[in-house]
C-alpha cells in the first residue's frame, strides 16, 4: 500500500519543520508549502489525501478561506480539508465549514491531537491502527503510583472537619491531609484523618465529613485556631 | 458520632489525687491541662485556650478571690468558662458565695466519683462554636496502581471516586521512564466501581510531547510483542 499524502500549506516556515518532526514517525508523505502558488503546483501533479491549510495566509485572513473554496470548487467535495490557525475562535472555524473545511486543528500544534485525528481520518493505516488496539497491562513491578486529590475545608469544628472536593472518598476510609491550612490548623505537617459521612451536594461535589481521636498538642492548636476564628461568638 | 471533648484546667497539687483526676478525665475523652495550685489560672496561655471547665483550689473565700472573679468576668474568652472552687470544707457562706458568683463547689477530699460527676454535669450543656469557611490547598495522596496503558490512555485503579474530566495530579515512576514529564492528567470518563471500594479511571495522553508518545508506542509495541 502506497503512503497516505497530506499536502499543507503555512507561511511559517517553523510551524512547518513542527509539524514534519510530528509527522516524522508516520508513514506519510507530508510535503509543506508556503505559499498559495507553490501548493497549486503539487495539487495538479497529484492529488493528495488531506490537505490542511492555514487560514492566516495574508493579512486580511481571507485567503485561507478562499482557498478551501477553489478546491471545493475544483474537485468537488470529496477531499478531507482541516483548516489550522491560531485564530481559533468559533467564528473562524464557522466560516471555515462554511467553506467547505471539514475538521480544525488550533495552534499551537498539539502533535498528539494531530495524530490522533489521522488516526480517525486513517483507519485502515497500518501505523495508526495501534491507536485504537487494547490497551496492555502494565507489570505489578510498575504499577506503582501516587494520586493526590484537592479538597477545600469547608467547616472546621472541635468534633470533626468538612471537606468538599469533586471526588469522592467512602465512608471508614483513613486520609492523611496535608497542605497550608493542616499546618496553621493543627502545627503539623499531615493529619490521618477516618472519613465517617461522604454524599453529594446539588452541585455534584462531594461533601467529606472527617473525624480523628486528637492527641492533645493538635487539640490545643486547632482550638486556639478556632478561638481566633469564632472567638467572638463565645 | 464521636463526642465533641471538653477542655478542663485544674489547679492541683497532690500528685496522688492528680492521677486519679487525670486517668479518669482521659479515660472519658477529657483533654486536661494541670496547673500548680499557687499559679495563676487566668494566665494568657489559659485564656487562650477558652477552657471548658476550670478547677481552682482556693484556701479560702476572700476578697481576693472575688478579685480573682471580678478578673475572669473581665476576659473576653473566659466568660464562658465555668468555674469549679474546690474547698476545704463547705459552709452556708461559703455556698452563699458560689451562689452569688455562680461558682460550683467541691470539697478538697471528695470522691474521685463526686469530681467526675460534677465535671459530667456541667460538660452537658458547655457548646463550643464552629466555623464555616473555604480553605482551599488542602490534599491527600493515594496509593494507586497504574493497571494498564494504551497509546491513547491509562488506567488506574484507586480508592477514589473521580468525576469525567477532572483533572488531578499523578505520580508514576514508570510513566517518568517513559518520558512523560507532565503529572497533571484529565480523566476520559468517570470511574466505574471494580470491587472492595476501589474504582477504575481511565486518563488521556492528551498533550504529551512527542518524545512521550514514541516511547509509549514502543512500550506497547514491545509489550505485544512479548504477548504474542
Amino acid at each position: 500500500m502506497s503512503n497516505y499524502i497530506i499536502y499543507t500549506i503555512d507561511d511559517d516556515h517553523d510551524f512547518n519543520m513542527l509539524l514534519k518532526m510530528a509527522l516524522k514517525p508516520y508513514r506519510i508523505d507530508l510535503k509543506t508549502h508556503e505559499t498559495v502558488e507553490a501548493f497549486t503546483t503539487s495539487f495538479k501533479q497529484k492529488k493528495p489525501d488531506l490537505c490542511i491549510l492555514d487560514l492566516n495566509l495574508d493579512k486580511n485572513g481571507g485567503e485561507g478561506f478562499q482557498l478551501i473554496k477553489a478546491i471545493r470548487n475544483v474537485i468537488g467535495g470529496e477531499l478531507p480539508i482541516w483548516t489550522m490557525s491560531r485564530r481559533g475562535g468559533a467564528e473562524d472555524v464557522k466560516k471555515a465549514l462554511h467553506f467547505g473545511a471539514n475538521d480544525f486543528i488550533p495552534k499551537p500544534l498539539d502533535d498528539y491531537l494531530l495524530v490522533l485525528k489521522l488516526g480517525q481520518l486513517f483507519p485502515k493505516h497500518p501505523d495508526f491502527i495501534d491507536l485504537k488496539a487494547e490497551a496492555v497491562k502494565v507489570d505489578p513491578a510498575d504499577q506503582e503510583a501516587n494520586l493526590r486529590i484537592s479538597f477545600d475545608i469547608t467547616e472546621v469544628n472541635l468534633s470533626y472537619l468538612v471537606l468538599q472536593s469533586a471526588c469522592m472518598v467512602g465512608k471508614n476510609q483513613n486520609i492523611q491531609l496535608k497542605g497550608e491550612y493542616i499546618n496553621e490548623i493543627f502545627n503539623k505537617d499531615h493529619l490521618l484523618v477516618k472519613v465517617i459521612e461522604t454524599q453529594q451536594d446539588e452541585n455534584d461535589s462531594y461533601i467529606i465529613k472527617v473525624q480523628r481521636n486528637y492527641s492533645k498538642d493538635e487539640y490545643l492548636s486547632l482550638r486556639k485556631w478556632l478561638l481566633l476564628r469564632v472567638g467572638d461568638q463565645l | 458520632m464521636q463526642k465533641v471533648p471538653k477542655y478542663v484546667v485544674i489547679q492541683e497539687n497532690d500528685d496522688e489525687r492528680l492521677q486519679a483526676y487525670e486517668a479518669t478525665l482521659v479515660e472519658a475523652g477529657y483533654i486536661v491541662t494541670f496547673i500548680d495550685a499557687q499559679r495563676d489560672v487566668f494566665t494568657a496561655e489559659i485564656q487562650c485556650l477558652s477552657p471548658d471547665i476550670i478547677l481552682l483550689k482556693s484556701d479560702k473565700l476572700d476578697p481576693h478571690t472575688e478579685k480573682l472573679l471580678a478578673k475572669k468576668r473581665s476576659l473576653p474568652l473566659l466568660r464562658r468558662s465555668k468555674l469549679i472552687f474546690q474547698v476545704p470544707k463547705l459552709s452556708f457562706s461559703v455556698e452563699q458565695f458560689a451562689k452569688k458568683y455562680e461558682v460550683f463547689l467541691l470539697e478538697d477530699d471528695c470522691s474521685i466519683h463526686s469530681f467526675y460527676q460534677m465535671i459530667k454535669k456541667l460538660s452537658l450543656d458547655i457548646e463550643f462554636p464552629s466555623c464555616k469557611l473555604k480553605l482551599e490547598n488542602t490534599f491527600s495522596d493515594f496509593s494507586v496502581d497504574l493497571v494498564s496503558i494504551s497509546e491513547l490512555s491509562f488506567q488506574i485503579v484507586a480508592p477514589v471516586k473521580i468525576p469525567n474530566q477532572s483533572k488531578v495530579h499523578i505520580h508514576s515512576e514508570f510513566l517518568k521512564s517513559l518520558n512523560i514529564s507532565e503529572q497533571v492528567f484529565e480523566s476520559y470518563e468517570e470511574s466505574t466501581y471494580t470491587k472492595d471500594h476501589y474504582y477504575l479511571t481511565t486518563f488521556d495522553f492528551e498533550g504529551v510531547s512527542s518524545d512521550a508518545y514514541r516511547s509509549i508506542k514502543k512500550f506497547i509495541g514491545k509489550n505485544r510483542g512479548e504477548n504474542e
